[in-house]
């Protein structure tokens, strides 16, 4: 029933799965607090805010290019998690906030999101239709729609944490000329460099996933960034048995890998 | 309650089958994703014509208040009224349609990539300034690389292909794979909090 390739797979996805669960419910059941390494992209959120509100000027935010229903849903749903505290951060402090989106499922669940935002934040009203904006579906329309809004709307921060493909240069790199400080953030490994290379603060592969655990500081998530930090710790120990051992020449370990986990 | 609740169930259920799907060889489970795939088309295409609604409600309203720099918002309005109008009654496939979207999109999403260099040069300049010891890394790492895939590299010394060929080997290489079994992990771990209805954030709820 189980395809032969892939026991290892299922095998380590719910062994992970049952430790990132235990901890989760140590998390709520009172659990001491676990040590997080600060995160600069992630203090730098509040920056923005704060740049923004002095300022007066916008704050864009973006959650990249992709889709939620191909492998970067969990990326641009992380990305979304941003976009809720940035609303409510907006709402609080009255600052205008574009959040531009590319793909229409993306859209519909942003303004919902935003919606929610403003009003937890208790200003409801202060989200407008042009708070959460589509520009198009092309990847290059989109880019030269973001491109116009950062020429106009001179943005004092520019949030854009998510899925992103080729446009992420033009885009990080035209929030700078626009005067904006920029956080970026993705796990897709040929966008990495970009963003290091323009952006003031970059989240690097799964520190965008802890965004709730360092923004609203929930158990929740706290303990299933501990339970992260646990299945890590597995792969390094697995990683270093495997590098010793195939350096004095036993490959079981690495056979055994490549044949059950697909 | 039951807006936040509905979807999530929904969406455990989806996934879940989704999951299944990739690790058991069960019929019922490919046919029910290829099922659940075909749906999220049918949703993709009535999120697009909400999503157009919003579009051009955007900018009706920014050439009826005349705002700053209104003509762009007529020529989107246009844009949008001829290809829309047109795929729709004549068909992608029409001459009409294949005529605007070979001699104007496509020139211009060309175009807008194209941009991208000169982007490359400003971000590359601020980039190589060395303001740190991790700045001065990269600058050196990538001369060695640049210079490695040219002839010029090879002139000046051989070792210097052999050295930008260890660097996208070895170094370059122990970083993505780290980044990419840690994301992954992430990954897991977001998936598995939606899964259990833990994370809504997706749903407009505050987190947690």
């Amino acid at each position: 029933m189980i395809y032969p390739d892939k026991y290892l797979s299922l095998f380590t996805l719910l062994a992970f799965c049952a430790i990132i669960y235990y901890q989760i419910r140590s998390q709520q059941q009172g659990a001491p607090l676990p040590w997080m390494r600060p995160i600069s992209g992630l203090s730098a959120i509040d920056e923005a805010v704060g740049r923004a509100t002095e300022m007066g000027r916008p704050i864009h935010f973006s959650p990249g290019v992709g889709g939620i229903v191909d492998e970067e849903a969990g990326q641009v749903l992380a990305g979304l998690q941003y976009l809720g505290y940035l609303a409510e951060q907006a709402g609080k402090y009255d600052i205008p906030l574009i959040a531009t989106m590319r793909n229409p499922i993306v859209y519909t669940m942003a303004e919902d999101i935003a919606k929610e935002g403003f009003a937890r934040a208790g200003a409801p009203e202060k989200y407008t239709p042009e708070t959460v904006r589509f520009l198009s579906d092309a990847q290059m329309a989109y880019a030269a729609g973001v491109l116009g809004i950062f020429k106009r709307e001179k943005p004092a921060a520019n949030v854009m944490i998510g899925a992103w493909y080729a446009e992420t240069m033009m885009l990080a790199e035209a929030a700078t000329n626009a005067g904006a400080i920029s956080i970026g953030g993705t796990a897709r490994l040929f966008q990495i460099p970009y963003l290091v290379v323009t952006c003031d603060y970059v989240l690097i592969g799964e520190e965008i996933f802890a965004g709730g655990a360092y923004l609203a500081k929930d158990r929740v998530q706290l303990g299933s960034l501990r339970g992260q930090d646990i299945c890590k710790a597995i792969c390094a120990v697995v990683l270093a048995a495997g590098i010793v051992l195939v350096t004095v020449g036993a490959t079981g370990l690495r056979d055994f890998i490549a044949q059950y986990g697909r | 309650m039951a807006t936040k609740t509905m979807p999530s169930a929904i969406l455990a259920i989806v996934a879940t089958v989704m999951i299944l799907d990739n690790f058991l060889n069960i019929p019922v489970l490919g046919s029910l994703s290829s099922e659940i795939r075909i749906w999220g088309v049918i949703i993709a295409a009535f999120a697009l014509g909400l999503a157009s609604i919003n579009l051009a409600r955007f900018h009706v309203v920014r050439v009826a208040r005349q705002t700053t720099d209104w003509p762009y918002s007529v020529a989107c309005l246009i844009a949008m009224a001829a290809f829309g109008l047109g795929g729709i009654a004549a068909g992608p496939g029409n001459d009409y349609y294949r005529f605007y979207f070979a001699n104007f999109f496509s020139p211009m999403a060309v175009a807008t990539m194209g941009m991208t260099i000169f982007f490359i040069a400003t971000a590359a300049f601020r980039a190589v300034t060395i303001r740190s010891l991790e700045a001065g890394v990269l600058l050196a790492a990538a001369l060695v690389v640049m210079l490695g895939n040219i002839p010029l590299g090879d002139a000046i010394s051989p070792h210097i292909p052999d050295a930008a060929e260890w660097i996208r080997r070895i170094p370059n290489m122990a970083g993505q794979r780290g980044i990419l079994i840690t994301s992954a992990i992430g990954s897991i771990a977001f998936g598995l909090r939606v899964l259990i209805g833990l994370e809504r954030t997706q749903f407009g709820a505050g987190a947690g």
